[in-house]
């Protein structure tokens, strides 16, 4: 090794340590020493910068996150709430109920026909007057509660 | 997907409210279609098919709508068919559990009342049982008393 080496070699090596100019070592040398440095762990990024670097080049790899939708579940959940609590008891609440229906006054032949049915037993032929009277009362229902 | 699902949610909530604001009218219009299947069954003797539509339309619930006084007034008077239907069958036995029943669901100074003590009178002779069926007899009497009073007087009335 000439002088010149061994002088160069120093120099790389201060440069390698870190300390001392660089002067006298050729360029070639002094990168392949920036480079050596570099790779050691020291010599490595901060985590809060490495974290900076990769937000900004690595935009995809952050979760989507879109402002609005994190209020809206809570919103129409409550909304939801507020809805059933609202309507439920309204519906489940019975409507109002009719008043009772008047129906016409039995007729006397249908009285006579009851009067009978008690004397001779004839249950059918009260069954057979009721027809009329029945049929009225259906009207009258028909006419209070209607389809 | 939230458009789908408030119409669902809608829908669910008012098809109840919806059944129940035309249930009373279904109720009576089964319960008249049940009286004259059994008139039908009756004119042709068979008395099966009479107390099968009966006893159905009996078991209809009754809607809230509807008056208690006249889901009464249809429901003894289906209770008296019933009873009939039985006699008619020889079965006066049944004939009395449908005039107690029909009894047990309230009793008025009217001709439904009045109906279902003729029938309980007439299952209790059947039965051999006289002290019961001049009871009964006694009070369908007395209501039918107090009705025909009521009947001439509106006559009378001008």
């Amino acid at each position: 090794m000439s002088d010149k080496e061994k002088r160069e070699a120093e120099a790389l090596a201060r440069a390698l340590e870190g300390d001392g100019s660089p002067e006298g070592i050729p360029t070639d040398a002094l990168e392949a020493a920036s480079l050596l440095r570099a790779s050691r762990e020291d010599a490595g990024l901060d985590p809060a910068r490495q974290q900076e670097i990769l937000d900004k080049i690595l935009p995809e790899k952050k979760p989507r996150r879109i402002p609005w939708l994190r209020w809206l579940v809570p919103v129409a959940g409550v909304a939801g709430v507020l809805f059933l609590v609202m309507t439920v008891p309204m519906l489940s609440k019975s409507p109002p109920q009719q008043a009772a229906v008047v129906f016409p006054a039995p007729p006397r032949d249908l009285l006579m026909a009851q009067v009978q049915a008690l004397r001779d037993r004839n249950l059918k032929g009260l069954d057979k007057k009721m027809q009329k009277y029945r049929g009225q009362m259906y009207a009258s229902l028909a006419g209070k509660y209607p389809e | 997907m939230y458009r789908c699902l408030t119409i669902a949610l809608l829908l669910t909530l008012l098809a109840p409210a919806c059944s129940r604001l035309d249930g009373s009218s279904r109720w009576i219009s089964q319960a008249r279609e049940a009286n004259l299947e059994a008139d039908r069954a009756i004119r042709r003797g068979d008395t099966q098919s009479a107390r099968t539509a009966l006893v159905a339309s009996l078991e209809q619930p009754v809607p809230d709508t509807v008056n208690p006084a006249d889901s009464r007034m249809v429901k003894q008077d289906m209770c008296f068919r019933l009873s009939l239907v039985e006699m008619e069958a020889k079965r006066p036995e049944e004939a009395l559990v449908w005039a107690k029943h029909g009894l047990s669901l309230g009793q008025q100074q009217d001709l439904f009342t009045a109906n279902l003590y003729v029938a309980m009178g007439s299952a209790h002779e059947a039965l051999g049982q006289e002290a019961q069926a001049a009871e009964a007899y006694h009070l369908a009497l007395k209501i039918n008393e107090t009705l025909l009073n009521q009947t001439l007087e509106n006559e009378e009335t001008p």
